[in-house]
């Protein structure tokens, strides 16, 4: 197993790698970096199974360097170590990819390893249940595998409450980040069964009746291969715990094999480690069921910008580079116009492909989400970029805001809400965000107005209208047009169906053939007849027709409106960033 | 020398004329002007006037029982200016009306006019296409035309509140492949040229197609106002390229047999020319037509070894021959014969009775014009022009001498401006 050990402190490195020499049941090999950016190209060269991060800065810096690390490419499971990191970051550090994350004051060199594998173990069975189709002559062998490499020896198991005499657990609660209650604790409700047949019925009615199990290896062996084998179809379903009272990590790890989410020994009997586990377990659940959602582009979390980030593995990291240049920023108010009172002076601290570290100057009122930053370019131009406030570090001067650029889909600059378009509802032809918020943004400079068209519109309803050559008496559209033919020679003027004789041309009236049109002949399409009102006419009227009533008017009667555009001089981040680097 | 000595010497040449020299030298105008003219009208006029006394005539009094329906083509070329008045004053005028304008090509506002009249008035077509020729112009109208009788209007011309009404009555009687129109002057009192030509109007378009239509040999119907089986003209496959279109499409018509009736009532003003240059131009296309049809097109017609050979047929074409072609040749070899023969001196007295027969034929037909005319009060103000009528003839038998020659020996008419060029190369030249 091949292992990447990021920490800044050597020191402390070197009694890791000391106590992990002596875990003896594997053939590992361990990688060590001392700067998680040297780190991130390693992980992006190297294939490591998984990755060890331990650092002794705060949660703030600790998470940020963390990202970056399951932010690039090929990022293996990671394991972090943290100085002190209470439950909810480490819950919050699992939510944002992160496997494991332990408090280094509570872990052993083979607790590490132990979780190491395991992490290891549950991206290989996550991916192995991906595909994974039982097949009902297999069903009694792995069973009795299953049964076969379980642990022996017997928890001390109380039918009536499996948990009873050994932790208390009732009271332990949980917090899931993600939904829309979070900052709820959720209290755990604690189900017992006296076997695993009656936990299967259960399931078989509805698989997603419980958020978590909770399972002593003693049921195990209670109960029959088969039924051990049909739980293996749930685990995908709902995180699955399992507790032994084994010393050693060989029966935890091939627990984690079979698709177990996690495995709990004898060292982990506190109600504490049971609870955090729950936690892990369930959170881990749900950040990959958020990432197959986001994979498979369906759902109702497609939007979830958080998703997003964590559906894709082959991101690139972003470095951030030293910028300071001035930058001005233009909050956006809710209706899209520009903030005028919020506009201010700020001056960039680093960039990356990702984002902008501002100062702003101090500030009496709490700073908008949405921000429009214009940034000197390396050409002298300023070019300007959407991006949002994703963290504020209030300092003496002001502000420190990490902006992050806007994804296309929510760029306010995105053209499609420049250009203007046919309003799907009221078939108006207008950019989707307000002409007039559009124009404030024109007046600061940042965008450039220009006429993108005249168009004509309804008189009723101002709707756009399809315009096309209807009967000058009624405006039907609906015309028959007649072509004749004249034959120069002898004058003749006829359809010119008269003139189709034997695939040859040849005039009905002289019999002269094989005509050439322009030579011999011209065509005149010099009539039809509506099909509505039986009018005869040569020359069609143009007529509009709305899109939105209906209502069907002479072309001259509808009102001409001058369409705007918008244009922005759009940052080119790139080059700021090459610049800057 | 006095007027009096010039009129005794005059009378006296005249007394001492022995009568076979007097006849000799008259034999032209006998044979061929007074008969043509004067004796016909005559005859006409005292045939009528025998059943107006037996109360058995029925001229003037035409029964307006059939009304078929009518597409009337109005194909012009840049006639903006005029068209509106034309299409406003016939609207109305017959109850089964279709109205098509053809726009042949113009650059004024022709289309813009038509258009307009057509958005006001329902069953009008408007017809634009690129210039083609008055022939292509009606044919196109011909295609969209859904009347049983297609009549053809110049752009300039107006009608007669009943004109429409008039001219389809004689197309009741089956045997009637068409009928035409009496064309007079509008603008006749505009100055002395067409009050010249209102004069011969009356006397040649009036007078003379109603003894043509009595002696059954009229063969035109003038392409400013004409009446035409619709169903005819489709199996004729409409008019062929002029000039002169309106001549041939008659003879077309007489060679399956069919009738052609003249329409006095049938009354359409038309603007005449107005210019000396314009006048000469017209009439030289009128003459090219002569040679064009009677001689080279249709002279099957007067063959007596074809099937097309008629009787009444070969009198047309008879009387086109010496009065159009063989007259006005003659004329000049026969003033050079009287030149040659008593000297330029000689010749004023023979002259001057040449003169006074040329006007006393003229007051003759006035006289039977105004006979017939439903507008004596105006028609006899023509009077005026009659001292001058000889000389105008003269300008006339010139223009018709130069028009012949030049169709004779050159096909003038195939180079004419009338037809734009790339039709006037594509079709045949007879």
């Amino acid at each position: 197993m091949n292992i990447l050990y990021i920490d800044k402190n050597r020191h402390e490195a070197r009694l890791l790698h000391s106590e992990l020499l002596g875990y003896r049941g594997l053939n590992w090999n361990l990688s060590h970096c001392d700067d998680y950016r040297e780190a991130i190209d390693a992980i992006e060269q190297t294939m490591f199974a998984t990755i060890l991060f331990r650092s002794d800065d705060s949660f703030d810096i600790f998470s940020l360097e963390l990202r970056e690390i399951l932010q690039s490419a090929n990022c293996p499971p990671v394991v972090a170590i943290g100085q002190a990191l209470n439950e909810d970051q480490q819950l919050r550090l699992v939510l944002e990819g992160l496997d494991e994350c332990l408090n280094q004051a509570e872990t052993t060199g083979v607790d590490v390893m132990r979780r190491l594998r395991m992490a290891e173990l549950r991206r290989s069975v996550v991916q192995k249940h991906a595909a994974f189709i039982l097949d009902e002559d297999d069903e009694t062998m792995l069973g009795e595998a299953f049964l076969a490499s379980s642990h022996s020896q017997r928890f001390n198991f109380d039918t009536n409450n499996p948990l009873e005499s050994r932790m208390q657990v009732a009271h332990v609660s949980y917090r899931t980040p993600l939904v829309a209650d979070d900052g709820n604790d959720l209290p755990v409700t604690l189900n017992a069964f006296d076997s695993l047949e009656s936990l299967l019925e259960l399931l078989q009615e509805d698989a997603c009746r419980f958020d978590a199990l909770l399972l002593e290896q003693s049921a195990f062996e209670d109960a029959s291969g088969e039924a051990a084998n049909k739980l293996i179809r749930y685990l995908s379903v709902i995180p699955s715990i399992v507790l032994t009272h084994e010393k050693s990590d060989f029966s935890a790890l091939s627990y984690l094999e079979r698709g177990y989410s996690d495995c709990l020994i004898a060292r982990d009997d506190s109600a504490n480690d049971v609870a955090l586990a729950i936690r892990k377990a369930v959170i881990r659940r749900r950040r990959n069921l958020l990432a197959s959602i986001s994979k498979q582009q369906v759902g109702p979390n497609v939007n979830d910008r958080r998703t997003k980030v964590r559906s894709s593995p082959n991101r690139r990291r972003h470095v951030r580079f030293y910028f300071q240049q001035p930058v001005i920023a233009i909050p956006i108010l809710p209706d899209g116009g520009p903030d005028h009172a919020g506009r201010c002076e700020a001056t960039s601290i680093d960039i990356s492909l990702r984002g902008i570290g501002l100062e702003i100057p101090n500030r009496d009122q709490l700073p908008r989400r949405n921000w429009i930053l214009g940034v000197n370019q390396p050409n002298g131009t300023i070019g300007y970029v959407n991006g949002f406030l994703r963290r504020i570090n209030y300092v003496e001067q002001g502000m420190h805001a990490g902006m992050v650029f806007q994804s296309k889909d929510d760029d306010f600059f995105v053209p499609e809400r420049l250009q203007p378009r046919i309003d799907p509802r009221t078939k108006q032809l207008d950019t989707p965000t307000s002409s007039k918020q559009l124009d404030q943004w024109a007046e600061l400079g940042v965008l450039t107005k220009y006429l993108v068209q005249k168009v004509r519109t309804c008189p009723e309803c101002t709707a756009v209208c399809c315009v096309a050559n209807g009967c000058s008496q009624c405006g039907a559209f609906h015309l028959q047009f007649h072509d004749l033919i004249h034959h120069f020679a002898c004058a003749y003027v006829g359809p010119a169906a008269e003139f189709e004789h034997h695939q040859i041309t040849q005039c009905p009236k002289c019999r002269r053939s094989n005509l050439v049109v322009g030579a011999d002949f011209e065509i005149i399409r010099s009539k039809y007849t509506c099909l509505s009102c039986d009018f005869h006419g040569d020359v069609t009227t143009q007529v509009g027709c709305c899109l939105n009533c209906r209502l069907r008017f002479p072309l001259d009667l509808g009102p001409e409106h001058d369409v705007f555009g918008y244009d922005v001089e759009r940052l080119d981040i790139l080059a700021v960033v090459d610049a800057a680097r | 020398m006095s007027l009096d000595t010039m009129w005794n010497d005059w009378t006296y040449w005249l007394s001492s004329m022995p009568p076979d020299s007097l006849v000799w030298l008259l034999l032209p105008l006998i044979v061929f002007d007074a008969t043509r003219y004067c004796f016909a009208a005559l005859t006409v006029w005292l045939t009528d006037v025998w059943h107006e006394l037996q109360h058995t005539s029925n001229t003037n009094h035409l029964a307006r029982s059939y009304c078929p329906s009518v597409s009337l083509i109005v194909a012009g070329l840049n006639e903006g200016d005029s068209l509106q008045g034309t299409l406003e004053r016939l609207w109305g005028t017959y109850p089964r009306l279709q109205i098509i304008i053809v726009d042949d090509g113009s650059t004024d506002n022709m289309a813009e006019v038509a258009r307009a009249f057509a958005k006001n008035h329902q069953g009008t077509i408007v017809i634009s296409k690129k210039r083609g020729g008055k022939s292509s112009g009606m044919n196109a109208g011909l295609a969209y035309a859904t009347g049983e009788i297609t009549i053809v209007l110049d752009a300039d011309s107006e009608l007669s509140k009943s004109a429409i009404w008039d001219i389809v009555q004689p197309l009741a009687d089956p045997a009637v492949g068409a009928a035409s129109g009496n064309v007079r002057v509008r603008n006749g009192s505009t100055n002395l040229v067409t009050r010249l030509q209102q004069y011969e109007y009356l006397r040649s378009v009036f007078l003379g197609r109603i003894v043509s239509s009595r002696l059954g040999i009229l063969g035109i119907v003038s392409g400013a106002f004409g009446a035409f089986r619709t169903e005819l003209l489709r199996q004729m496959g409409g008019w062929d390229v002029g000039p002169g279109e309106d001549e041939d499409i008659v003879l077309r018509i007489r060679k399956r047999g069919l009738r052609i009736e003249f329409v006095p009532q049938a009354e359409c003003y038309t603007d005449a020319p107005t210019s000396w240059k314009v006048l000469t131009k017209q009439r030289r296309r009128w003459e090219w037509a002569v040679v064009t049809f009677e001689s080279r097109k249709h002279i099957d017609m007067a063959n007596p070894l074809n099937r097309h050979f008629r009787l009444d047929n070969f009198f047309l074409f008879a009387e086109r021959w010496i009065f159009n072609l063989l007259l006005p040749l003659w004329f000049w070899v026969y003033l050079i014969w009287l030149f040659c023969s008593l000297g330029l001196s000689g010749c004023v007295y023979p002259g001057l009775l040449f003169y006074v027969l040329y006007v006393l034929g003229d007051v003759i037909q006035l006289l039977v014009i105004l006979w017939y005319s439903p507008h004596r009060g105006r028609d006899w103000r023509c009077i005026a022009v009659l001292p001058i009528m000889p000389l105008y003839q003269f300008y006339q038998r010139l223009v018709t001498t130069l028009a012949i020659v030049e169709e004779m020996l050159s096909r003038r008419s195939f180079r004419d401006g009338f037809v734009p060029e790339h039709v006037r190369n594509a079709t045949w030249h007879w």
